[in-house]
């Protein structure tokens, strides 16, 4: 099977597998977003820090229909974008065919990421997911300019989807360490560092103007619970997440993390630490592309347990991490040995 | 390595097989939240939403059951500050939308003036408010 057909092959059961939602209603929030479309609110609406792109495209297709199936139509359609782009990164990455294909097809395929594509409100995490993959490509293709304009892009893209975007930059960093393994540690630091102070500066920006000037009661943001708890509620979130990728039932629109003994809360937040400290010293040791897919992981779920967002991470905040995952799927298939999966393709 | 090829592939279109199943919920929204309510019966956003869909279509007493079934949920004090404010403004507003519908005007007026004094510039609750104030005989 060539590499072409093999991913048409993926796209076209994609789609098939997404066929239900083109005829599904607008649910939950959708409401507020498509409300909000009425020319009288564009100007409030479009000056929301942080998730221009994502209102700007519910606006442009709100010109042309308010149908929620061509919402879900694009949901759909960025997902399979997202799934083609991280098709050629992996390529780039691994080569071959099988490879590439068993981690497009785990993206695309997962019921983890049903959820990213089913609801419109999710679109967002559609178009950082797809904005970051694009920028992972052109740091693979750097020196050409279809990379350096996919970097940019892919960079403009995830930071002007949704405030989680701004982790495109310490993905970027990574990505770029870890293709050019025998860079020396001062140049690593410094973009590094450069990197965290530029996302750190625009999410406090995102942060302040998005949930403080917006929401009419934003005294009442703080919570009762203290740091500590927050982040144990969000590692719990986590763990629930690896659990639905090992066994894949048991979704709901709003899970409640809160639910867990607050000491399993606590074993779920030092479990992750170990397992992030271990991730991070597995790619210091080796920079390989499987530690690189791993730490995306850790660093896409990062910003949530540096600011209180009120809510434990739902099942399309996965979306973004899946990526990495990916990533992780196509590595180990590639070290499997030369076309792993090529006779049973 | 052929067992290790074969259990992938069925794993991975076992995974389509349960995205094709799953995505079908997405089109009925009381499907959504009942689900999200027998998975996390200490939720009560889940009551509130399934309280909205009953009143938008029509079913005043399911709403009603549904609005108290929240409120219960709030008052047991379980959840976060923040996320019991919220539930507990839009079920308060939508039992004093609902009292006012059915003409339990007394019962509207307070539970906006409960409103009020935690979010004085709710400006829905307090046209609610006078609403049931102007209606009371």
């Amino acid at each position: 099977m060539t590499s072409r057909l093999g991913l048409w092959l993926v796209l076209v059961i994609t789609t098939a597998i997404y066929a239900p939602v083109f005829t599904a209603p607008f649910v939950y929030e959708d409401a507020n977003w498509t409300a909000d479309l009425a020319p009288s609110h564009r100007p409030a609406r479009f000056a929301v820090p942080g998730r221009g792109l994502t209102q700007w495209t519910y606006q442009v297709q709100s010109d042309v229909s308010l149908r929620s199936g061509t919402f879900h139509g694009v949901n759909v359609g960025l997902h399979l974008l997202a799934g083609t782009a991280l098709y050629m990164v992996l390529s780039a990455l691994v080569g071959g065919t099988s490879a590439p294909l068993a981690g497009v097809a785990v993206f695309l395929w997962h019921p983890l990421n049903s959820q990213a594509v089913a609801y419109v409100s999710a679109r967002a995490d559609l178009l950082v997911a797809l904005g970051v993959v694009g920028a992972i490509w052109g740091v693979l293709h750097r020196r050409t300019l279809a990379g350096l304009v996919a970097l940019v892009s892919g960079l403009s893209m995830a930071v002007l989807s949704k405030e989680i975007g701004l982790i495109a930059f310490p993905v970027v960093a990574l990505a770029w360490a870890t293709s050019r393994p025998r860079v020396p540690w001062r140049g690593l630091t410094a973009l590094a560092v450069t990197a965290a102070g530029v996302g750190w500066w625009l999410a406090w920006y995102a942060q302040w103007f998005t949930w403080r000037a917006l929401i009419a009661y934003s005294a009442r943001m703080a919570t009762t619970s203290g740091r500590l708890d927050e982040a144990a509620l969000q590692a719990t979130a986590f763990w629930r997440w690896v659990r639905l990728f090992v066994v894949p039932v048991g979704f709901t629109i709003d899970p409640d993390p809160w639910s867990v003994p607050a000491v399993w809360r606590l074993v779920a937040l030092g479990a992750l630490a170990v397992v992030a400290g271990g991730v991070g010293a597995w790619w210091l040791r080796c920079r390989s592309w499987a530690a690189f897919g791993a730490l995306v992981v850790g660093v896409s779920i990062l910003p949530r347990f540096l600011w209180s967002t009120g809510e434990g991470m739902q099942e399309h905040h996965a979306y973004l991490p899946m990526v990495g995952v990916a990533c992780l799927v196509a590595v180990l298939v590639h070290r499997l040995g030369p076309g792993a999966l090529e006779g049973a393709l | 390595m052929a067992g290790w090829r074969l259990g992938f592939l069925v794993w991975v279109c076992a995974l389509a097989a349960l995205t094709a199943w799953r995505t079908p919920i997405w089109r009925d929204e009381v499907a959504l939240w009942t689900e999200s309510a027998a998975r996390a019966p200490d939720k009560p956003r889940s009551a509130v939403n399934l309280g909205v869909l009953a009143q938008q279509r029509g079913d005043r007493q399911e709403a009603r059951r549904q609005y108290l079934i929240a409120e219960a949920l709030v008052e047991r004090g379980t959840r976060r500050c923040r996320e019991r404010e919220d539930t507990w403004v839009y079920t308060t507003f939508n039992l004093a939308t609902l009292d006012l519908i059915e003409g339990r005007y007394t019962d509207a007026s307070q539970r906006a003036r409960a409103i009020l004094t935690q979010f004085p510039a709710f400006d829905a609750a307090r046209r609610l408010e006078r609403a049931a104030e102007a209606a009371t005989p």
